[in-house]
C-alpha cells in the first residue's frame, strides 16, 4: 500500500505538468505558476508526513529522547 | 517475499523518477526522497527484531543497562544522520550533508563521554590496586 504513494506522486507530477501546459497555451502563465507550486506543496506534504513516521519509528526503537 | 517488494520499490522509484524528471525536475526530487523513506520504513521491522535480540543477549551478559541504552542511542543517531545526509546529497547540497555528518559525530562523542569516564575510573581503580 505504501508503494502506491510513489505512483500517486508520479501521477500528481504528470497531471500538474499537463495542467501547466494547457494554462501556458491558453496564455495564463501566472495561474500555471501557482498550480505548479501547489502541486509541489501537496507532494512535499505527503513526503514530510512519511518522514515523520520514519523518525517516530526510529525514536521508538532506539529510545532517543 | 519482503526482499522482492524492496527491490521492486527501488526499481519503480527509479522508473518514476526518470519519467517525471523530463517534465518537472523538482517533482523528481520529491519522488526520490519518498522512495528512500519507503525503503527505510520496510527496514524498520527488521531493525526492531535485531534490537530485541541485542537486548536479550545484553541482559544475559549482565552489562549495565545504562551503557546499553547509550549504545542504542548512538546507533539510532548514526542511522538518522546517515539518512539526512543522503537526502541532502540527493538534493545536491553535499556541503550541508558533510556538516550534518560532522555534527552527528560530535553528538555521538558527547553522548559516549559517560562510558569513557567509567572506563577511566575503572583504570584508576585497577592502578590503585596494583600500586
Amino acid at each position: 500500500m505504501e508503494i502506491g504513494i510513489l505512483f500517486q506522486l508520479a501521477a500528481v507530477g504528470l497531471i500538474v505538468t499537463i495542467i501547466c501546459q494547457v494554462l501556458n497555451k491558453a496564455g495564463r502563465e501566472d495561474i500555471a505558476t501557482v498550480v505548479g507550486i501547489v502541486g509541489l506543496v501537496i507532494a512535499l506534504g505527503v513526503v514530510v508526513s512519511m518522514a515523520g513516521d520514519l523518525f517516530e519509528a526510529v525514536r521508538r526503537i532506539f529510545e532517543l529522547a | 517475499m519482503e526482499l522482492f517488494r524492496i527491490i521492486a520499490t527501488a526499481v519503480i522509484t527509479a522508473i518514476a523518477v526518470i519519467i517525471v524528471r523530463e517534465y518537472r525536475p523538482d517533482f523528481a526530487f520529491v519522488i526520490t526522497v519518498s522512495g528512500v523513506i519507503i525503503l527505510l520504513l520496510f527496514s524498520v521491522d527488521y531493525m526492531q527484531t535485531a534490537i530485541e535480540a541485542i537486548r536479550e543477549i545484553a541482559a544475559l551478559t549482565g552489562i549495565e543497562n545504562s551503557f546499553l541504552k547509550i549504545l542504542l542511542k548512538i546507533i539510532g543517531i548514526g542511522y538518522l544522520v546517515e539518512f539526512a545526509a543522503s537526502i541532502l546529497t540527493d538534493f545536491g547540497s553535499a556541503s550541508l550533508a558533510d556538516k550534518v555528518t560532522f555534527v552527528g559525530k560530535l553528538v555521538i562523542f558527547s553522548i559516549s563521554l559517560p562510558i569513557v569516564k567509567a572506563m577511566l575510573v575503572l583504570v584508576q581503580n585497577l592502578a590503585s590496586i596494583v600500586s
